[in-house]
């Protein structure tokens, strides 16, 4: 085991013409060119790294980290127009190594550089509104001195719920209907499995002339799930985080 | 691009930070393999922010907490409680009626 101080934290891969001197980046970064791209680079804190990898590691500096590497990452891309940010905490252990990785990768990156050029990327969720409960809902309302209060009380716990597994099924078909209408705009999708309250979790990859469009059917899209009791939650311009996978990486 | 713009819709605040978590932990480019450092467990460390972030209460400290809420549960439960009240209402009225008749 070898015990190293200094460390390389890479942020994210950026074509090799691209220059730093525009990011206002919160943290000092350089540029490690090797292979026909270049690295966003910088010095890894080693002994706070270390400490978030201990048990009881405080919820605070993860979220710092995760801040400032998504900063990074988006200032990369504005300076350079594409990249492919790496995950957190990607660390190697010199600059030597980081130029072994970009030149063994570089035929991938490139082309990834290339595809991704001109886009970003969009979450949209699609979730039962929480605040908004079914519209046609019967209220529950006190019974009226009742004859066979227990026999009453099972009818009605039946006809709610078939009526909640109705709008269930109505709710679900307009999510997925919504979904296919935003994937007809967007060059790539990466469809999450929906779960609880959430029926769509998708991420899109949209080119940048594409953009209005989307953004347009999203929020048509918007008002008309919204008469379902349904919230449609965008967020976005992201680097291309989803999109930036290569298997090819897995080495 | 600048993703500053004004077609930013929810990342600027603080909401965000789960967005912001789910990316940078699961998402981008991943490396395995010897170039990669391996004295500080790296690959561990990743794992362990994982588990970090399956902690129901971190996740809701940071505002992730979609899976935590189903409604049609959340309203059952309610509308449960509710039905309980009434029908205890109703057990109580049964009982004054019995002893107002033993006591009559």
């Amino acid at each position: 085991m070898i015990v190293v101080q200094q460390a390389v934290y890479m942020y994210a891969v950026v074509p090799a013409n691209s220059r730093l001197d525009a990011i206002p980046a919160p943290v000092d970064v350089r540029l490690i060119r090797a292979g026909g791209v270049a690295v966003v680079a910088g010095d890894a804190d080693v002994a706070e790294l270390g400490r978030l990898n201990q048990t009881g590691s405080d919820a605070e500096q993860l979220a710092t980290l995760a801040t400032q590497h998504d900063a990074v990452v988006r200032a990369a891309m504005s300076a350079a127009g594409t990249v492919l940010p790496f995950r957190l905490a990607t660390v190697l252990t010199d600059d030597q190594a980081v130029c072994a990785f970009a030149t063994e990768r570089s035929t991938e990156m490139k082309a990834l550089l290339e595809r991704l050029a001109d886009t970003v990327e969009w979450g949209v969720r699609i979730s039962v509104d929480q605040q908004r409960p079914a519209q046609s809902r019967p209220e529950s309302r006190p019974e009226p001195a009742a004859e066979r209060p227990g026999t009453m009380h099972l009818a009605r716990r039946r006809r709610e719920l078939a009526e909640a597994q109705r709008q269930g099924a109505e709710r679900s078909d307009a999510a997925r209907n919504a979904a296919l209408e935003l994937r007809a705009d967007v060059l790539d999708t990466r469809p999450n499995l929906p779960r609880g309250a959430v029926l769509v979790d998708d991420v899109y990859l949209v080119r940048n002339p594409d953009l209005p469009r989307f953004l347009d059917t999203a929020d048509r899209i918007r008002t008309r799930l919204a008469h379902d009791g349904l919230q449609l939650r965008l967020t976005g311009p992201w680097p291309p985080y989803s999109f930036a996978r290569s298997e090819a990486f897995h080495v | 691009m600048t993703l500053q713009s004004t077609t930013s819709r929810e990342v600027a605040g603080s909401a965000a930070l789960a967005d912001v978590l789910e990316r940078v932990l699961d998402r981008g480019v991943v490396i395995v393999g010897d170039i990669v450092i391996s004295v500080l467990n790296i690959e561990l460390l990743t794992l362990k922010v994982r588990l970090l972030i399956a902690s129901v209460d971190t996740a809701q400290r940071m505002g992730i907490d979609w899976w935590v809420h189903d409604p049609f549960l959340n309203s059952a439960a309610n509308d449960a409680a509710v039905e309980t009240r009434q029908l205890k209402e109703r057990v109580a009225e049964l009982e004054r009626g019995l002893d107002a008749q033993k006591g009559g």
